[in-house]
């Protein structure tokens, strides 16, 4: 049998010793928000063997913004972004519904994937890459709202054993 | 005003009060706690979890969740835990005459979302592809289900709906949306 077992409000558990906090947040940005766009936050987990778990932000809110006043949402939000290396590559999976591929453009250098989005309100993402990796190898693709690039790795550079003559 | 130009504390720290770096047990046990699962749950895959804050003039302010929502198999005398069900990011609007309800499903064929719709639910569910979605849409309003015209492209669902009374039971089809059924493009991009 599966099921959904009945769980008690994710608010009210979680941010159990914050749910003051958490109303008082709400209620600040709702000042702030414009009245047609949802303010949307979410957060993604990964854990892979060995590795450190890695907490990865997505949404709209402000990023700029350092005071809670201040928090009111941006019309594009940070996509849900995913990593993930094998041996020889390092693909990067956003999701990023409700654009044109037309409207996506993408810069690499070894260690960073800068994601832009243009439009009537222009966006970009600085994405660091887990592994140095060759930005010439490059290889996109965005379809159903999923951006997917994939870069060959760098091969390390192993220190070479120079003869004396 | 001089701007700080100091990195704001990840949002996470703010709400939940958690820094999710210091704390990463405690972080894992909360989140455990607060889905009903245990830490051994979390795995290779990304555990993902959202909401949305909506709020339209003269209605009261509407939190949705998304994200994994765990799934429990009961066995005789053990319990497994799946976690490869996502719910979508949904929004719902209303018109004088329609019904409309947006769902972000990316990563999805057209073809593998099953949609399925009563005068006040709309089932949503994908039958292929990673992540699997599935959520049930409440209604704000009675509509005619007969009346859903539905479309998917570049990874948002729309479906609308006439405000109307109904009690039948009908599926919808999806009309073509513009990429749904495109070829992958391959862009080549020279740094």
């Amino acid at each position: 049998m599966v099921g959904i077992r009945k769980r008690k409000d994710f608010f009210e558990e979680f941010g159990s010793e914050l749910f003051d906090n958490l109303e008082e947040m709400i209620e600040a940005l709702l000042e702030d928000m414009g009245e047609s766009v949802p303010f949307v936050y979410g957060f993604s987990i990964i854990r892979r063997p060995g590795e450190d778990p890695e907490l990865r932000e997505f949404g709209n809110v402000s990023e700029s913004s350092e005071d809670e006043e201040n928090l009111f949402p941006s019309e594009i939000r940070d996509p849900l972004v995913d990593i993930f290396e094998s041996e020889e590559l390092v693909h990067v999976l956003a999701e990023i519904p409700e654009i044109e591929k037309e409207d996506l453009l993408l810069h690499a250098t070894a260690q960073n994937l800068e994601i832009r989005i243009l439009g009537a309100s222009e966006y970009s993402q600085d994405i660091e890459l887990p592994a140095r990796v060759d930005p010439k190898s490059a290889q996109a693709s965005y379809k159903n709202g999923v951006l997917e690039v994939t870069f060959k790795r760098c091969t390390e550079e192993r220190p070479v054993e120079i003869e004396i003559n | 005003m001089e701007r700080d130009s100091k990195k704001r504390r990840n949002f996470f720290d703010e709400i939940f009060g958690i820094d999710p770096v210091k704390d990463v047990d405690e972080m894992f046990e909360r989140l455990s706690r607060a889905m009903g699962m245990s830490t051994e749950n979390f795995g290779q895959d990304p555990f993902i979890y959202g909401f949305s804050l909506t709020q339209r003039p003269g209605e009261e302010p509407e939190i949705r969740e998304f994200g994994n929502i765990p799934m429990f198999e009961h066995t005789e005398n053990e319990e497994h835990c799946y976690l490869d069900t996502r719910k979508p990011l949904i929004d719902v609007l209303e018109t004088e005459e329609t019904v409309h309800v947006i769902a972000e499903i990316p990563g999805i064929e057209k073809e593998n979302i099953r949609l399925n719709a009563t005068d006040l639910i709309l089932d949503i569910e994908t039958i292929d592809g990673n992540p699997k979605y599935s959520e049930r849409v409440e209604l704000p309003v009675k509509v005619d289900p007969q009346s859903a015209k539905a479309t998917y492209k570049n990874g948002v669902l729309e479906v609308t709906f006439k405000r109307l009374e109904s009690i039948s039971r009908t599926s919808i089809n999806c009309t073509a949306g513009v990429t749904a059924r495109g070829k992958a493009e391959v862009i080549k991009w020279w740094a």
